[in-house]
């Protein structure tokens, strides 16, 4: 895509330069690109969080149910954690509340715990049900 | 015909003075405003279709949108999970749980009720559409009043209308094209659809500076 532009930008200036007759054609091209760039760039821009394909792999654990899809689902909320902040985005609620529900399932209660308290730090109104599961969790220690 | 001339014109001057006005979102949903819901749980959806599986299918699909109107959703996987350790696995098992229970366990403002009215497939001859139907209601936990609601329907034609295939095939490329038409992305649209006219919630930027934007109601005013 960016090398489009470049391209675009590129002929105006050479033609520019040269004083060929094509310019205008040119450059209602290039606004045509700039404006298609500008377009897509605006509609990845409402949103508030960086999701990665959350929804998917959340539905194929639902729609065929196995440890190859757990697992895929997993490491989709791990690379959502890892990217959200590249592409200029929050991340969403409960993916740490997720990922520590993983944890817990193995049995690594620390790292549970770790996750749960970074979730309370983005979401401080999560305070209540974290607290609930930290409980939970202590009990079953 | 002197008399059908009146009825006409008066037919035309009552028609005249009622115009359909749309209503804006501050209008239609008083009570959000007033109670600035943040944090949601989102319900075991209520499935009135014959799909067994809508709900569970359903239940992946609306966290992304409500979370992007600018809510704290709390984990869907995490609220069913807590919910099947009580043994509810179905929408219609809440409907009995006083809703400050929900506020108790989960820290929620408002829980958001989906019923699945529609989640099918019907074939007449050889044409066939996939409907998927939904309502959705947001009740608060801290007053039971209701704060938000939509209904809203989608019919996809799934038939084969290439005019160059035989009737046969025009029947087996229909059944093919139905059977593997996905609820999933009719239910997303539908989502979008229905949230678009939620007043937007706290994390959203244009939070409580949205209340002329369309509630997707309309009123009848009169010149």
């Amino acid at each position: 895509m960016s090398r489009a532009i470049n391209n675009a930008m590129n002929g105006t200036i050479c033609n520019f330069m040269s004083g060929t007759v094509n310019n205008t054609m040119i450059i209602q091209k290039s606004i045509l690109v700039l404006t298609l760039i500008f377009v897509t760039a605006c509609a990845q821009n409402n949103h508030i969080y960086y999701w990665g394909d959350y929804s998917n792999t959340l539905y194929a654990t639902k729609k065929n149910p196995s440890v190859k899809n757990e697992e895929r689902h997993h490491s989709e909320l791990l690379r959502i954690v890892d990217n959200a902040s590249h592409y200029n985005k929050k991340i969403p609620p409960g993916i740490y509340v997720e990922l520590s529900m993983y944890e817990s399932k193995k049995g690594n209660h620390d790292k549970a715990n770790m996750l749960l308290s970074k979730e309370y730090s983005l979401y401080p109104e999560a305070k209540k049900y974290i607290d609930n599961i930290k409980k939970v969790g202590d009990k079953n220690e | 015909m002197n008399k059908l001339l009146i009825l006409l014109i008066f037919s035309m001057l009552l028609s005249g003075c009622v115009t359909t006005e749309p209503v804006g979102k501050m209008d239609t949903f008083p009570k959000m405003y007033n109670e600035d819901p943040l944090s949601i749980v989102i319900a075991p959806a209520i499935n009135n279709s014959t799909a067994a599986d809508a709900p569970d299918l359903f239940s992946t699909t609306i966290a992304k949108p409500l979370a992007e109107a600018g809510f704290y959703v709390v984990p869907v996987p995490y609220v069913n999970h807590v919910l099947a350790l009580e043994g509810i696995n179905d929408g219609t098992q809440l409907k009995s749980v006083p809703l400050d229970k929900f506020d108790h366990i989960f820290g929620a403002d408002a829980v958001l009720f989906v019923t699945i009215n529609k989640w099918d497939t019907s074939y007449v001859l050889v044409s066939a559409t996939v409907t998927v139907g939904l309502t959705f209601e947001l009740v608060s936990t801290k007053t039971n009043e209701l704060l938000w609601q939509h209904e809203s329907v989608i019919v996809k034609d799934t038939t084969d209308n290439n005019s160059n295939n035989g009737l046969l095939l025009k029947i087996i490329s229909t059944a093919i094209t139905t059977a593997t038409t996905d609820y999933v992305p009719i239910a997303k649209q539908i989502n979008w659809q229905a949230l678009s006219t939620i007043p937007l919630g706290r994390y959203h930027s244009r939070h409580g500076v949205d209340g002329n934007d369309a509630s997707g109601r309309y009123k009848e005013v009169e010149h």
